[in-house]
């Protein structure tokens, strides 16, 4: 045991201490457990992240679930079409102009929301969090250079440019995820850039460069542990960001032609109805996106309250 | 008669947190009068800053006074309420807090912060405030056509020494500085006390010193109480206690401390850490690292005994001082330990 | 016990340059710098501690970071062993890190809060590539039991935060010490622990450097922790070297004004003892504005013409102690 301050005892695991090489990534699996750990702890984060787990589980099994395709068109037993069905047991959320089975529809639509959410907000923090761990800490040229982009793409509006894009590199899944991270990078690079100019002033990072490191270590083993947070923070913001901005996409028909999404549904559901669409078809798949987009919002709202006065641990 | 200035009697004081309540004042008494000079003298942790806020009742939001009585010539302020505590603070007691120099506005004009501060404080127009200002400047020192300049351009002791103003500016009969010269350098912190020391006998100014520095409590303050781990374990008259310390303790810290005159010697290093607070030992708080503790110094808390007129310790061996102060000046005496502790 | 000359530094000078406005510029004023060194020169041998002292704004933090090359001086030379490191870079300058290591003020900051104690020792060792994994734990608990951190491996997995003040900073020390050092740099290593814990740390620094023949460099504003731990002392004042020699001369007998002020205005834990003062006026000025002549003469009460006009260097008053002064005191 050994003593600490404050009088406790710590039990250590002196049989096996970690000095592997991989104890190396050990700050990181540490920090990603913490966080967790905290947001489950709040209120509204608990219900995010129960919501968000229900739709992966939902993405994940959702053809096992789904009772029909997703674009199956469904007959009564006497060979009629069953055109625009209000809710039944056959059909808990009714059917479409075309006949498909709308519960199905939704069910099988979370997979691909989930997917293009899921990537893309990866991508956004990814890209975000190394451009402002860069221009954090060289400053200089690289730093002005990067953050006159960022400007740039401060001033381009997401739909307009997505509309653009899509209709020169056509529809599809990667279109869709390469619109959003183009565009949505911005934020997590401006926040993650301010925390690195206040982090590599202090004394730990000068301690570890007197060492010897390189920069290279010096940014992504010992800054980069620590902007961890806030860039899971951003992380959890950049999925609620990312499911709006595919229902946008899909909901304007520039979604993928063979997949199906909850914004495509709702592009079906205007396209044939227009604003007289049933309460069956439209209201499911625009409480999925209401649903997915707040529980993303809840857990960064659980974490925000941690992750702004860093370190608590004192 | 000298009718009792302040007096604090069996104070309690209580932080309310997730696991449990923290005593960080366990039951101190220690009495001033008019115009004196107490220093309030710790490591951190030992409760003298939570003290001092008690007798301004700034407390934080979790704190609370458990039970005592803090009796401000001769009237109780721990049942007072906000309305009544707004007339003795800044007016009759003022504190400055740790680092005051640092939470000086910088947007705003210095004349305006202080300024600001009186109006907050007493009713009376700006015009006469301002007046007061330039008086307070003069008091303490400082070039009266600064005040309408901003804090980031004074320098550390002048912006002490605007913090000085501000506590003076209502007349206070008492001031409580917190760490006053902690962040300052060497010439500037000599300048500061001194002049203290002079304003002080000028407005018979009563000050609590609140340091862990003893050079500038034993060059400021005629008494002094000597605190650990929310307890008063050395209290009384300043010479008594530095030149005939009765608590192993004091004789600790006397001799961890380096001067600069004298022969050079040896400094001692006390092993391990204060107690935890929320689980404090049932006997003295300092056993666990005193070599001179007994089985009975674990067990049974000592009370404060008298040993000279206005001396006071709490200590179970105090028979064995004199053994102990011979002792107490030799690094290996305080690396022996019952049970082995690093730190 | 040779007496190995470990570091040296020949007039060593450092200027900041400020940024001007585009205004000034196209003015064509004159580039500002921030002369926080202005030309110093002293020796540290094996085994010994260098103090250096002075008030905030001297310089002495400056001094440690080119000491260690983590600055390239403007002007001026510093060798280390011998090698003139100046002007080194790249993978000579890595070698050197090796040998010339630090510990800093803040405990609680100057540890990687994400890093267990283990990663933090061990860091230096991975960065200069000591692949073998058992080497590493050797060394670390090598370095932890130098730093009297016992036993060593219970405290491999515990984190900063569950750590003391004085613990934490031995922990800097372990790691300070991980690649065997021949130069090692404090600077106010004790300013903000408790005091009761302030003497552990400092004899163990001073142990350390006899025992391993390191050179040392103590930074502090703090005379009488300098006292207690170093061989020779520099009083610095606005990037400039105003007295040098042996600690206990310089403290007993000061020679220069400033030193005298300095030493006259440390408080005393003594009740009984009158100190007696050396009035100066005035505040440090700017680095950027450094008075002609003798940088201390407008505070000075004792300045003459010729300290308003000519620059005093370093003049020996003593067999050991140098003065930068044209009327040292007795």
């Amino acid at each position: 045991m050994v003593h600490l301050k404050c009088g406790y005892w710590k039990r250590d695991s002196l049989n096996k201490p970690r000095t592997g090489r991989m104890a190396h990534a050990q700050p990181y699996f540490k920090a990603i457990w913490d966080q967790i750990g905290i947001v489950w702890e709040d209120t509204l984060g608990r219900i995010g992240m129960i919501l968000l787990f229900f739709f992966i589980l939902l993405a994940l099994f959702g053809p096992f679930i789904a009772p029909y395709g997703a674009y199956e068109k469904c007959w009564t037993p006497d060979g009629k079409l069953e055109r625009m069905q209000s809710p039944s047991w056959r059909h808990p959320m009714g059917t479409t102009y075309y006949g498909r089975d709308v519960l199905s529809q939704v069910i099988l639509g979370t997979r691909q929301v989930v997917i293009v959410g899921f990537v893309s907000a990866l991508m956004v923090v990814v890209v975000g969090t190394n451009i402002g761990l860069v221009c954090g800490y060289y400053k200089g040229n690289v730093d002005n250079l990067l953050m006159r982009l960022t400007d740039i793409v401060y001033g381009i509006p997401f739909l307009p440019f997505a509309i653009v894009l899509i209709s020169i590199i056509g529809k599809g899944v990667s279109s869709i995820i390469i619109a959003i991270v183009l565009i949505l990078w911005r934020s997590t690079s401006r926040v993650i850039r301010s925390q690195v100019l206040s982090l590599r002033e202090r004394p730990f990072v000068l301690a570890v460069k007197v060492s010897g490191a390189s920069d290279f270590r010096v940014i992504y083993k010992h800054i980069a542990p620590n902007i961890l947070p806030m860039a899971f923070l951003y992380a959890s913001f950049a999925i609620a960001w990312a499911v709006a901005a595919e229902a946008s996409i899909s909901f304007l028909g520039l979604g993928d032609p063979n997949t199906i999404s909850w914004g495509q549904i709702l592009f079906y559901a205007f396209l044939t109805q227009g604003v007289t669409s049933p309460y069956w078809w439209i209201i499911p798949p625009g409480v999925c996106i209401m649903l997915l987009v707040m529980s993303a919002f809840f857990i960064g709202r659980a974490y925000e309250k941690v992750a702004n006065p860093q370190l608590r641990e004192r | 008669m000298s009718s009792e200035f302040l007096r604090i009697e069996d104070l309690v004081i209580q932080y309310k947190t997730r696991e449990g309540f923290i005593r960080a004042v366990d039951d101190i008494s220690f009495s001033m009068e008019e115009g004196e000079n107490l220093g309030l003298v710790g490591e951190s942790g030992c409760g003298k800053t939570t003290a001092a806020k008690a007798v301004m009742k700034i407390l934080p939001a979790n704190g609370e006074i458990a039970c005592g009585r803090i009796l401000f010539r001769g009237r109780d302020i721990v049942p007072m309420g906000p309305k009544e505590m707004r007339h003795l603070r800044w007016r009759k007691i003022a504190m400055i807090p740790q680092s005051a120099m640092n939470s000086l506005d910088p947007v705003h004009r210095v004349g305006d912060q202080i300024v600001e501060a009186i109006k907050a404080h007493r009713t009376i127009s700006t015009k006469q405030a301002k007046m007061r200002v330039q008086e307070l400047f003069d008091i303490v020192g400082l070039d009266t056509n600064r005040i309408n300049d901003y804090p980031h351009q004074f320098s550390g002791g002048m912006k002490q020494r605007v913090i000085i103003a501000m506590a003076l500016a209502l007349d206070p009969s008492l001031i409580i500085a917190d760490e006053l010269t902690t962040a300052l350098d060497v010439l500037v912190q000599d300048r500061i006390l001194m002049q203290l020391n002079e304003l002080q006998h000028k407005l018979n100014m009563a000050m609590i010193v609140i340091t862990h520095d003893i050079s500038v409590v034993a060059e400021t303050c005629s008494r002094v109480a000597i605190m650990y781990a929310g307890k008063i374990l050395e209290y009384g008259d300043l010479t008594k206690v530095f030149k005939n310390p009765c608590n192993p303790y004091t004789l600790g810290l006397l001799s961890a401390f380096p001067s600069i005159v004298g022969k050079k010697r040896e400094l001692i290093s006390i092993s391990g850490f204060p107690p935890n607070l929320l689980h404090p030992p049932m006997g003295c708080r300092f056993w666990e690292r005193c070599p001179f503790s007994t089985e009975r110094c674990a067990q049974e808390s000592p009370p404060m005994v008298k040993v000279a007129q206005d001396h006071f310790t709490a200590c179970l061996e105090i028979h064995r001082i004199e053994e102990m102060r011979s002792l107490a000046t030799r690094p290996e005496t305080w690396r022996t330990r019952l049970k082995p502790l690093k730190g | 016990m040779s007496n190995h000359i470990v570091l040296e530094m020949r007039n060593v000078k450092k200027y900041f340059p400020v940024r001007m406005g585009l205004l000034k510029s196209l003015v064509g004023a004159q580039a500002q710098y921030i002369k926080a060194v202005d030309g110093i020169s002293f020796t540290i041998q094996e085994g010994k501690v260098m103090g250096l002292a002075g008030e905030s704004g001297c310089g002495k933090t400056s001094t440690a970071m080119l000491t260690l090359r983590m600055i390239p001086p403007t002007e001026g030379e510093i060798y280390y062993r011998g090698k003139r490191i100046s002007d080194y870079e790249g993978s000579r300058l890595q070698e050197f890190r090796r040998s010339a290591q630090m510990v800093f003020q803040d405990p609680y900051e100057s540890l990687n809060p994400r890093y267990t104690v283990f990663d933090t020792v061990a860091e230096p060792l991975l960065i200069h590539k000591f692949r073998d994994r058992h080497e590493r734990e050797a060394r670390v608990t090598r370095a932890l039991e130098q730093a009297e951190l016992r036993p060593p491996q219970r405290f491999f997995e515990v984190f900063p935060h569950e750590l003391s003040g004085g613990q934490r900073q031995r922990v800097a020390v372990a790691r300070a010490l991980v690649l065997e050092p021949r130069f090692l740099v404090a600077d106010e290593p004790v300013s903000m622990l408790d005091i009761s814990i302030r003497a552990g740390i400092l004899n163990l620094l001073k142990r350390l450097t006899v025992d391993m023949g390191l050179a040392g460099l103590y930074i502090s504003h703090d005379l009488s922790l300098i006292r207690h731990i170093c061989d020779t002392t520099a009083i610095m004042y606005l990037g400039k070297i105003v007295e040098i020699g042996p600690t206990e001369s310089i403290i007993i007998s000061p020679r220069h004004p400033y030193s005298c002020a300095l030493l006259a205005a440390v408080p005393v834990p003594d009740p009984e003892y009158t100190r007696n003062r050396l009035e100066v006026k005035g505040e440090i000025p700017s680095s950027l504005d450094i008075p002609e002549g003798c940088r201390f003469h407008p505070r000075c009460p004792f300045a003459q013409r010729i300290c308003r006009e000519n620059e005093p260097s370093l003049m020996e008053v003593t067999s050991d102690q140098q003065v930068a002064c044209y009327f040292p005191r007795e």
